[in-house]
């Protein structure tokens, strides 16, 4: 099989289409969100629970690949606990490393879980999977 | 095993360029389009090297052969489908802008508040969307033929629908999706009896399928060039005489009028009422081409041929553990959707399009049929002429190594 391909689906990424983090719709929740591509069908919906300015928590549920899935996943995992702000910028920071090809930020700079998403740079017709639930977030942070 | 003549390859030129630059290519994705024959392409560069100029006005001996060149693409077209005369062949940008085009011209101003349109849940969104814009604004009801479990339009169930205030039905011949066949002799017959307009919906049909408007008695038709190996851009609406000259022009400008005056205008009859602006003419000429092509082939055995190999496509995808054909039609073409237990479809055709196989994954613009069968989105090969039973075999084969790669 081709090692891009391999690089694409990286075990972490397999591993999270299998277990997604907080894959449910909590009991209670304080703002929800809706991810959805038009194009392809995929559909998320998020649920966070907020405390003062800090995302305490995130779920999710919803139909997508395994690529959406995974990136949903570990989003959920790298905002847990912090304040909207520094939410703000781990998106920002990591949609910059996927989308833009003149990106300062270098693989190293960024942890493990979302290194796996570099060969996403190679596939520029799946990058909107790896974006879709991290631009839905970046842009309710911003308004 | 089926094998369909090598010959019709060597009219495709993509297929000589892929193995000269040592690319594999399967092209699976007919339904989303087909390949170009060299004619089609000769006649297209021909257009634009030897007399490309604007048609209809000109005087000058170029300009007299592009517009000879156009009428005489929309005569092909009038003969393919058997139409009465030249002048019930509109040309548009495709099948979406047919559609749009009945929506507004035909629906926007022969319908009245309260009328009912009859559509299916099966159909591409391009039959849907338009209806529902302008039932919003007329206030027209939409009703929907139900399908059974297995995607079949349940005919059996219209005479459950009062009739009375149904006043179109606009239907697919040939699923997008399922590939299923349906009856569209038996709703026309049924709608003729009660007064009711039919359009047809034939993208996926017309090129394969016999389709002699007079004989099914047709009000409209409409299809796109690019799924008959003609160029984009270029679509075909076929209307009855007596309904497109009631319908008032969709979009207007110049080449549809007959008289323009400060303040109002008079317009031209069909089809170039409904032809405003400069038209596709590389596209038209193109498409006559490659009606051309359709006529030099003998389709009735092609078609058979790939019926075959479509049946050989479904045995062997059958035979891919927990991969699951979506729709049982007793009536099927050559379009073959698919799920895979726990592998979503993109991710499918990702892996596939790294073995050179081109598939579609996704909705198909048929989101109400994805609901039907509770799924989001499925993996679809559909085959035409050129297709082979190898590239069945190379996708069946590649399809096994995803499911060992994602089950490991």
């Amino acid at each position: 099989m081709d090692e891009k391909l391999k690089n694409l689906y990286k075990k972490v990424i397999l591993q999270h289409n299998k277990e997604p983090y907080h894959y449910e719709k909590p009991a209670h929740f304080d703002l929800k969100l809706e991810a959805d591509n038009p194009v392809c069908g995929d559909r998320f919906e998020l649920f966070f629970i907020l405390h003062e300015n800090i995302i305490q928590q995130g779920y999710f549920q919803g139909y997508g690949c395994a690529i959406s899935k995974a990136a949903t996943s570990i989003l959920l995992q790298k905002i847990e606990n912090h304040s909207k702000a520094d939410a703000l910028n781990i998106i920002r920071e990591f949609l910059d490393f996927v989308k833009n090809t003149n990106s300062t930020i270098t693989l190293e700079e960024l942890d493990k879980a979302l290194q796996a998403f570099a060969a996403a740079r190679d596939f520029p017709e799946r990058q909107n999977c790896v974006t879709l639930s991290w631009e839905t977030l970046e842009k309710y942070l911003e308004s | 095993m089926p094998t369909l003549s090598t010959d019709i390859r060597s009219h495709f030129p993509i297929f000589a360029w892929h193995s000269r630059e040592k690319k594999p290519f399967y092209y699976l994705d007919n339904a989303a389009t087909t390949l170009k024959p060299l004619t089609v392409i000769d006649t297209v560069r021909d257009y634009y090297s030897k007399y490309s100029s604007n048609i209809h006005r000109g005087l000058y001996p170029i300009a007299v052969k592009a517009s000879n060149a156009y009428e005489d693409a929309r005569t092909k077209v009038q003969h393919f489908l058997n139409a009465a005369h030249p002048e019930e062949i509109v040309f548009t940008s495709g099948s979406t802008a047919s559609l749009n085009l009945l929506a507004s011209s035909w629906a926007g101003h022969m319908l009245q508040e309260g009328d009912e349109i009859l559509l299916s849940p099966m159909e591409h969104h391009a039959n849907l969307v338009p209806w529902q814009q302008i039932s919003a604004q007329k206030n027209l009801h939409l009703r929907f033929l139900p399908l059974d479990a297995e995607g079949n339009l349940q005919l059996d169930q219209l005479d459950s629908f009062d009739s009375s205030s149904i006043k179109l039905i606009s239907i697919v011949h040939i699923s997008n999706t399922l590939g299923h066949i349906n009856d569209i002799g038996t709703i026309i017959g049924w709608a003729k009896k009660r007064d009711i307009r039919v359009i047809v919906d034939a993208a996926q049909s017309v090129t394969l399928y016999p389709l002699d408007v007079q004989k099914l008695d047709m009000d409209f038709l409409v299809c796109s060039g690019h799924k008959m190996f003609g160029p984009t851009g270029i679509g075909i609406l076929y209307g009855k005489k007596e309904w497109l000259q009631a319908m008032p022009p969709y979009l207007s400008g110049g080449d549809m009028i007959k008289k323009v005056g400060l303040y109002e205008s008079t317009f031209a009859d069909p089809p170039h009422k409904f032809e405003a602006g400069t038209p596709p003419i590389a596209e038209a000429i193109g498409l006559g081409a490659a009606i051309d092509f359709l006529n030099y082939l003998d389709r009735p055995a092609l078609l058979n041929e790939l019926d075959q190999l479509t049946t050989y496509a479904m045995e062997q995808l059958r035979s891919v553990p927990d991969l699951e054909i979506l729709g049982k039609a007793p009536k099927r073409s050559h379009i073959i959707s698919f799920t895979m237990n726990g592998i979503h479809p993109h991710d499918i055709a990702t892996f596939l399009a790294q073995d050179g196989i081109a598939i579609r994954a996704g909705h198909h613009c048929t989101q109400p049929l994805m609901e039907h069968f509770g799924i989001g989105a499925s993996a679809r090969a559909s085959l035409s002429i050129y297709n082979t039973a190898e590239e069945i075999d190379a996708l069946a084969g590649a399809l096994q190594q995803i499911q060992s790669f994602f089950n490991s």
